[in-house]
């Protein structure tokens, strides 16, 4: 397994069980986002790992291109998934966390049962290149050229809502405009 | 700013607010000083009376091309030593902070139409609204991020709710303007309408839920949007 740390994301390249991954973890401490390869992966249930995956402060990003193989258990743990293909909605579950991931009207659409696939649970990567590629290219553009306090302070609004309540993330939405005016004007009066 | 910046008119129950401030709806200083002044005012009406509905859309091409950043430094250069003495956010974000997200506290269906641009703090009434009609013509976003700060006016937030987390990273975190289609796709608008058919649309959902009888709560309003959906098919 690679760890490859960009300037504002972390890359994990042929890891083959997220258990490999959870024994590394020391080595994500302070990281914003995390792009994890997954299509040489295996699901190997286990809670310790679940748990840990579930309260970290980053945002986790899972790219497969057969992402349809992979359970919904597993799929839900993370923030963001990028695939070759939509999820079928027959495999996803219309549950809290769904509407966490996917929304308001993706949860009402799946509990309807009247879509085949499971709405806004995976963004699918078009283009000629590897799939690897093209969810490198996705991290890269979503990241763009943002210093790394400022990634850090939309990872926190971002995860509030997931760690704890849209309420929080209308709070740390304030909190964090504030500490970045205020880093803006301190770097306008350096220059 | 223009004496007629913000037109409220009530038809049938329905509020409308047609925001028609200079420069596109440009967010200057003197645009939110006239938005927190029309917000007040409907915040009082809803107080007041039994309405059905609120439709809020831009009176010329464009719903809002949204904050003007220098004013915005201006008024944040403001704040910073109140800020930095006291360790607190100013009193005067929390107040422009609550004439965007009490939009979403409503007891009736409050639906955005956007038209043209529909950027930065304009997409966050938008955001805010329970329900967004996007016409064709639309270009939608959060640019907040390429400037090196953020939507703090319930945009994050809002986002989350609408598009999932899936989609806020990109719509947040990247500040990408999109399309309407796009917006449809990741279900931030929740349908398209052609040029000029928006408010009609605004106001036969807003009709379509009265008719329900059932009481109205934003946080049901994917579901009422789901029976009007399938109240077309039959």
């Amino acid at each position: 397994m690679i760890i490859q740390k960009h300037k504002l994301f972390t890359e994990i390249i042929g890891c083959k069980a997220l258990g490999e991954l959870y024994s590394e973890k020391e080595k994500l401490d302070g990281i914003s986002v995390l792009l994890l390869h997954g299509d040489d992966m295996e699901e190997a249930p286990d809670d310790a790992v679940t748990s840990w995956l579930s309260a970290v402060d980053f945002i986790t990003v899972f790219a497969a291109e057969n992402i349809s193989r992979f359970s919904y258990e597993f799929l839900s743990k993370f923030d963001v998934r990028l695939g070759g293909a939509e999820y079928p909605a027959s495999s996803a579950r219309a549950d809290d966390r769904y509407r966490l991931l996917c929304g308001d009207m993706a949860y009402e659409v799946l509990s309807s049962g009247t879509s085949d696939t499971a709405p806004n649970f995976v963004t699918v990567l078009s283009g000629e290149e590897s799939f690897d590629a093209k969810a490198l290219a996705y991290v890269n553009r979503v990241c763009g050229d943002k210093t790394e306090a400022q990634m850090k302070i939309l990872t926190r609004c971002l995860k509030a809502a997931a760690n704890d309540s849209i309420k929080a993330v209308l709070t740390a939405e304030s909190e964090g405009f504030y500490a970045l005016m205020a880093q803006k004007t301190e770097d306008a009066a350096d220059e | 700013m223009n004496e007629q910046a913000f037109v409220i008119t009530e038809e049938e129950g329905i509020l409308i607010l047609t925001m028609q401030a200079e420069g596109n709806n440009l967010m200057t200083a003197s645009f939110f000083e006239g938005y927190e002044a029309a917000m007040a005012e409907v915040e009082k009406r809803a107080e007041e009376k039994a309405l059905r509905g609120m439709i809020i859309c831009g009176g010329g091409r464009h719903f809002s091309v949204g904050a003007d950043v220098d004013a915005l430094s201006e008024r944040s250069a403001k704040e910073l030593p109140e800020l930095r003495e006291t360790g607190r956010i100013p009193e005067g974000h929390f107040r422009q902070k609550h004439f965007f997200t009490f939009l979403n506290e409503l007891p009736f269906p409050v639906v955005s139409v956007v038209t043209g641009f529909c950027i930065g703090s304009g997409s966050e009434i938008a955001a805010n609204s329970h329900f967004r009609i996007v016409e064709k013509n639309a270009r939608i976003g959060q640019p907040e991020s390429t400037f090196g700060i953020l939507p703090a006016l319930g945009g994050i937030a809002r986002s989350i709710v609408h598009t999932g987390m899936q989609n806020a990273f990109d719509v947040v975190v990247s500040g990408e303007l999109f399309s309407a289609d796009r917006a449809a796709e990741i279900l931030w608008a929740n349908e398209i309408a052609g040029k000029k058919a928006g408010k009609e649309r605004a106001v036969k959902l807003i009709d379509f839920i009265t008719g329900t009888g059932e009481e109205y709560t934003a946080d049901k309003a994917a579901y009422f949007y789901r029976r009007f959906l399938e109240s077309e098919v039959v």
